[in-house]
């Protein structure tokens, strides 16, 4: 009986202890459950980002990441449709020069100011190049952490060229001319990208390169001025030596053409360097050469890593996410993708020697030029590229489409209150 | 015979409580919205500005001042009636041949449909890839006859064209569904009477068969005009409204309104000139086919 006794309260004690041994652990596993943060991110579908939204899902102990990439104009119209509804379902995006200016003026993004001054040098946050900075920064604030600055790079088939003779163009009439030259039924003489958002990419450089820009600085048109219809002139003549169906082209149509071997010049942006030499999908690898834009003048832009100011989670984890994922070490990992926005990796002399794109990046960004900076460009800019682009296929004479998009601007911007 | 409808009343009007749960769901989803974007019309607003300003009817006035509306519409209506044209042929001849077919209608009515079973923005992009200039399915087929293509989305007339061959290959099996349905419970003894009359193929057609199929054509007719008229995915996809603005429709305009210039107030305005316009259109269609008929419907 006394070892039965014994027996029951040893079980008894070990149940007891088994149990609360088993609470323990539960309450250990609910309390480690309860401190992981569920964060939702949504940006743009290209190599590059998807690199950083792997380091974005590893960055931070306990916090799970879930990343939507689409392509830019649904990103752009869910970002728009979410923060306009003051809707917290998207924690932490992707912006770039023109969203992030337009959504801070509406208050939809949490400054960062606080949280940079409260962790500047736990993540060495003043390696971030300024230009960069500048591009997440609007009305005096910094709305975001640049991920990489991005610009147009001039793409040429390095054999067509020096078969014909030919070095890569430093002015339009060099290019006109090599377009000519190199145009052919099978092979393109330039590509030009003018579907959606690419009349505005490309129509900024002409104007910029060759006229006064879009708007000056009083926000008043300048894109019709005599050297802006003389811009829009010249990209009007290259269409010639264009592939069939280019206002039907994407950045991705653009990019297959070059891979397809059927375009021997063009504007490329930078973060599709990576994707002409890919074994999958390239008939042209290793032929691809890259060189500074003609004149520069063409658009540079820094896309960014934003919070949501509707975003219910702790908005200091949501920071320290983005900074830790935009380590030196991840940036300089990510290099092969996209341009970095650190000076300490930029200046990095063993990635200069490695990334052939390096040697004609720094003189292509010294020389490119951002979007005009107020909040309504963004949307302006709807009504100006529509008439640059009937300009550019013959619809309408140039200069009367310019001066229409002139007079069309004015009102919009009036209507909004730019002009007192 | 008294106490029998005072029985069946009570019943009928407990009834009424079933429909509750519908029309709350139609009033919520699809009332509530169009009287929202009624309301929007008559406002300056956009989105990200905080209060939206009254301006009676300035958004119907300013958008039907624009030349950039009458051309969307332009296109529309073309682009609308060459669908409708060519999809109504083309399925009444395929309703026809499927009717005379002694086997495997089925069969060929399933195969045939299978088009129609594609979300549209799927197979606006099957079809972007088949028409893309130089490596595209298309380009590459007539190439190898060492015929130049042509510019299919480049070109405004092919752009067009290519955009109503989109909607036809996607949207004829549901018209040649719903008029070989009609076909179907058509009397034959009309066709019999009309044989011996000495009535030939294509007079059968025109004066029985096409008549004893009034409700389907006017059916499929009505929702292909608003199905049509409403078109985004594939024109979004294939062309962007390009050439140019060659192929920009009103819904394409009315994406842009909201979606590119955020203007919430003009988008509506412009969304409901759409549905008035769809609403007088079907309402003349009804006319023109019941107008020997009035009441019909």
């Amino acid at each position: 009986m006394t070892q039965q006794r014994e027996t029951k309260s040893g079980l008894s004690r070990r149940t007891i202890l088994g149990a609360a041994g088993t609470l323990a652990a539960s309450a250990y596993g609910f309390g480690a459950r309860a401190q992981e943060m569920n964060v939702r991110f949504v940006g743009e579908r290209y190599p590059a980002l998807e690199f950083y939204v792997k380091k974005l899902q590893s960055a931070l102990p306990n916090v799970k990441v879930t990343a939507d990439l689409m392509p830019n104009a649904p990103l752009k119209e869910l970002q728009t449709i979410t923060l306009s509804s003051d809707a917290d379902s998207i924690d932490i995006m992707l912006g770039n020069d023109l969203t992030i200016a337009n959504f801070a003026q509406n208050g939809w993004l949490e400054p960062l100011d606080e949280y940079i001054a409260k962790h500047k040098d736990e993540y060495k946050l003043d390696d971030f190049a300024k230009t960069a900075m500048s591009s997440a920064s609007f009305g005096g604030k910094v709305y975001g952490l640049p991920v990489l600055t991005n610009t147009q790079l001039m793409a040429y088939r390095q054999d067509l060229f020096e078969a014909k003779g030919l070095k890569p163009p430093t002015s339009f009439e060099e290019y006109i001319a090599a377009a000519g030259a190199l145009n052919s039924p099978s092979v393109a003489g330039t590509v030009m990208t003018l579907k959606g958002d690419g009349v505005l990419n490309e129509g900024h450089w002409y104007l910029n390169a060759l006229g006064d820009g879009w708007f000056d600085a009083n926000k008043k048109p300048v894109f019709n001025s005599q050297k802006g219809i003389a811009a829009i002139e010249t990209m009007k003549s290259l269409t010639r030596f264009a592939p069939r169906g280019y206002t039907a082209n994407g950045n991705d149509e653009s990019t297959i053409l070059f891979q397809q071997g059927a375009a021997a010049m063009g504007m490329q942006w930078l973060t599709r360097t990576a994707a002409m030499d890919r074994q999958d999908q390239s008939k042209v690898i290793g032929k691809i050469n890259w060189a500074p834009p003609p004149r520069g003048g063409q658009v540079v832009v820094a896309d960014t890593f934003a919070i949501s100011k509707f975003s219910s989670r702790n908005k200091d984890t949501l920071f320290r996410l983005l900074a830790a994922t935009l380590s030196p070490a991840n940036q300089r990992e990510g290099a092969s993708l996209a341009c970095p926005t650190r000076v300490s990796v930029l200046e990095d002399p063993e990635l200069r020697q490695r990334f052939r794109y390096y040697n004609v990046l720094v003189p292509a960004l010294d020389k490119g030029a951002i979007f005009p900076k107020f909040a309504e460009f963004k949307e302006v800019s709807e009504t100006v590229t529509r008439r640059v682009l009937q300009a550019v296929t013959g619809e309408m004479p140039v200069k009367e489409a310019l001066d229409t998009g002139a007079k069309e601007a004015e009102e919009f911007l009036t209507r909004r209150g730019v002009y007192k | 015979m008294a106490s029998s409808s005072a029985r069946a009343y009570p019943r009928e009007k407990s009834l009424w409580l079933f429909v509750v749960p519908s029309a709350l769901v139609v009033l919520g989803i699809q009332l509530y919205p169009v009287l929202y974007a009624v309301y929007l019309s008559f406002f300056d607003y956009h989105i990200g500005q905080s209060q939206p300003r009254f301006v009676g009817p300035d958004n119907y006035l300013a958008l039907l001042g624009q030349d950039r509306v009458w051309a969307s519409l332009r296109t529309t209506v073309i682009l609308v009636a060459s669908s409708l044209a060519v999809e109504f042929a083309l399925g009444l001849l395929l309703a026809l041949g499927l009717y005379k077919l002694t086997r495997g209608a089925r069969l060929f009515s399933t195969l045939i449909f299978v088009p129609y079973l594609i979300t549209p923005v799927v197979a606006a992009l099957f079809l972007r890839w088949i028409f893309a200039a130089r490596w595209g399915l298309a380009d590459a087929v007539i190439a190898s006859f060492d015929i130049f293509p042509p510019d299919w989305l480049g070109s405004p007339v092919w752009a067009f064209v290519t955009i109503i061959v989109a909607d036809v290959w996607q949207f004829t099996p549901f018209v040649m569904l719903i008029l070989y349905a009609g076909l179907q419970g058509m009397d034959e003894a009309l066709l019999e009477a009309g044989k011996i009359d000495g009535a030939s193929g294509p007079r059968l057609v025109w004066h029985i068969i096409l008549p004893c199929l009034r409700p389907q054509i006017l059916f499929v007719l009505a929702i292909r005009l608003m199905d049509s008229f409403r078109t985004f995915d594939s024109i979004y996809v294939l062309t962007g409204g390009g050439p140019g603005t060659a192929t920009e429709t009103l819904t394409m305009y009315t994406y842009a309104l909201a979606f590119k210039q955020l203007d919430l107030g003009r988008a509506s305005t412009l969304g409901v000139l759409t549905m008035l316009i769809v609403t007088g259109l079907t309402l003349m269609i009804i006319s023109l086919m019941y107008r020997r008929e009035r009441g019909a419907f």
